[in-house]
């Protein structure tokens, strides 16, 4: 069991996501940064699309009632294991009793926190993840809230892993160009949209050149940009109602962009300005309330091709933790002793 | 729609002889490789696929090919009775239809309950069916600014379209009446009540026969 002790104001288990479930009007949720929460998982020695827990914001605080190993990926939130600090992208074997609290936003916008088998919360509608407006799936169809204690599914690891230190991978991050200096536009790739053509040209030149802030309106349904400089159509009146994938671009008549997140409605009606590639989106789900993001327009090719990249760097992390957890002792480096840079799995 | 989808669109005013041919090009449409899944707008197709397997020019064409067959395809659907109390605490809104229409809140019962309805489309929100058929002197343009919270089992009007909502959620249509009976059950084999081609007959639910 996992215990909440402080719930932090959104706190849910995901998973990869809900497929095929769209003709009941039910959208895919599951974890924002697909990329953090899948190598989350396979840290902690689960298949890539197990239930997780994803943390918007701390403060957030965990007790454990059994022994597991959990692992801690995406964002910085300061996580601390009792008083001993937990590094981003680290797995690291827990006691019975023992306490994780993750306590300042450092970095990023979402933590995802895998434990050893999965958090067990049943399969609903194909999935494990939280369906918030539905209220179905994940715990109880909600966010946490203190006193839930959670469920893991059994923690198949043996004395032997549980024993060993904890060790961790280097952030994939930097790799796939997020900016890293900390008041740095976000660099986001987007493909053009049904009504790109109906916007005025100044528009389409300055939705490139501007910085966009990412408003407190922002949430897992879609982040509500502002810019200095609206956004103007030249199409009149509602559009008919179409299916949305999460990344759409839409812009309703203040001329503020709201990019489709993973809860988003399965239909919309707003102008469709263009889509934010697929290989990006976990790039705005690390993008915090307050952060700017900038656009950078790319044809289809160079969309396909920035997936097959992710793909490949994901696949190739996942392969490399895997044959690092299947030596009976893995590479372990005491993280006392260089819990800031973790070192890179061979 | 981005890397991962493609819009199909007839581009003309949802009419059923259009819709038909939206359900008949996604039946057809899901024998594609690559093809995950699809979502049915209104006179439009939304579908999804992995451009890893498949690409977007395949996509295209498979769409253009079966848009060009699929022109007699008839869905008859089910007819669905959905049991509505009108007005009140479960319809705060709709004497602001009426004064909108210029009717009084039983000549909006009667025109709305007296109506046969589509499913055109399900989406936007768990089980949500988008029904044309809506009488168009108590169509009624959407909020200027959306309401934060309409109640579950809400039947509302938006535009030209009527539809009951089955979540808590917010929402920038017009609230007239309640019903109890549940659309949506995300444990159900189907899990939406509603499917494209239904037939919807709204019944007067008396206010007294409520508990």
């Amino acid at each position: 069991m996992i215990e909440v002790l402080a719930p932090g104001p959104l706190t849910t288990v995901q998973d990869l996501g809900r497929r095929g479930m769209r003709r009941y009007g039910v959208g895919c949720s599951g974890a924002m940064d697909s990329l953090s929460a899948a190598i989350a998982n396979v840290l902690a020695g689960n298949e890539a699309d197990a239930a997780l827990l994803e943390l918007s914001m701390p403060p957030v605080k965990l007790r454990f009632s059994v022994d597991t190993v959990i692992a801690l990926t995406g964002g910085d939130f300061g996580a601390r294991l009792d008083e001993r600090p937990v590094a981003p992208w680290w797995r690291i074997p827990v006691r019975a009793g023992q306490t994780l609290h993750l306590q300042e936003p450092r970095s990023g916008a979402r933590v995802y926190m895998a434990v050893g088998g999965g958090i067990d919360v049943p399969l609903v509608m194909g999935s494990r993840s939280t369906h918030l407006r539905g209220q179905f799936g994940g715990f109880e169809g909600r966010s946490l809230r203190k006193g839930d204690r959670i469920a893991i599914r059994q923690a198949g690891e043996n004395d032997a892993l549980l024993q060993a230190r904890g060790f961790g991978v280097r952030s994939p991050f930097p790799r796939l160009g997020l900016p890293s200096a900390k008041h740095a536009p976000v660099l986001v790739r987007f493909m053009g949209g049904a009504e790109h053509v109906s916007f005025a040209n100044d528009s389409v030149h300055s939705f490139e050149a501007a910085s966009w802030r990412i408003t407190p309106q922002s949430n897992r349904l879609g982040f509500r940009l502002q810019g200095d400089v609206p956004l103007k159509t030249t199409s009149k009146g509602d559009l008919r109602s179409y299916g949305v994938l999460p990344g759409l671009i839409q812009v309703p008549p203040d001329g503020q962009p709201i990019i489709q997140m993973a809860d988003a409605n399965v239909t919309g009606g707003y102008a469709r300005f263009g889509s934010v590639i697929t290989a990006d989106l976990w790039r705005v789900a690390q993008a915090p309330i307050g952060a700017s993001i900038r656009f950078q327009h790319v044809d289809r090719h160079q969309a396909v091709e920035a997936l097959r990249e992710l793909i490949q760097v994901t696949a190739a992390l996942e392969a490399s933790i895997r044959r690092a957890l299947n030596r009976s002792q893995p590479a372990s480096v005491p993280f006392s002793s260089a819990p800031q840079s973790p070192k890179t799995l061979p | 729609m981005g890397d991962s989808g493609l819009v199909f669109d007839a581009n003309c005013a949802p009419e059923i002889s259009v819709q038909q041919c939206i359900w008949a090009l996604d039946a057809s449409i899901q024998r594609i490789e690559g093809v995950a899944e699809t979502m049915v707008g209104m006179s439009n197709l939304l579908v999804i696929y992995d451009p890893l397997v498949v690409g977007a020019d395949v996509i295209a064409s498979a769409l253009r090919d079966a848009w060009s067959k699929a022109s007699n395809v008839v869905i008859e659907g089910k007819l669905v009775e959905i049991e509505v109390a009108y007005g009140g605490e479960h319809g705060p809104d709709l004497q602001a239809v009426a004064e909108s229409a210029g009717l009084s809140a039983q000549e909006v019962v009667q025109m709305h309950s007296g109506a046969n309805y589509r499913v055109f489309a399900v989406g936007s929100s768990p089980g949500f069916g988008y029904l044309a058929g809506l009488p168009q002197r108590i169509a009624m343009p959407r909020r200027a600014t959306p309401i934060p919270r309409a109640e579950p089992g809400s039947v509302l009007i938006g535009g030209a379209q009527t539809g009951v909502t089955n979540t808590a959620g917010p929402t920038g249509w017009y609230a007239i009446g309640r019903t109890r009976q549940r659309l949506f059950d995300p444990l159900a084999d189907q899990p939406a009540l509603l499917a494209p081609g239904d037939r919807v007959k709204f019944v007067v639910r008396q206010e007294q026969d409520t508990r």
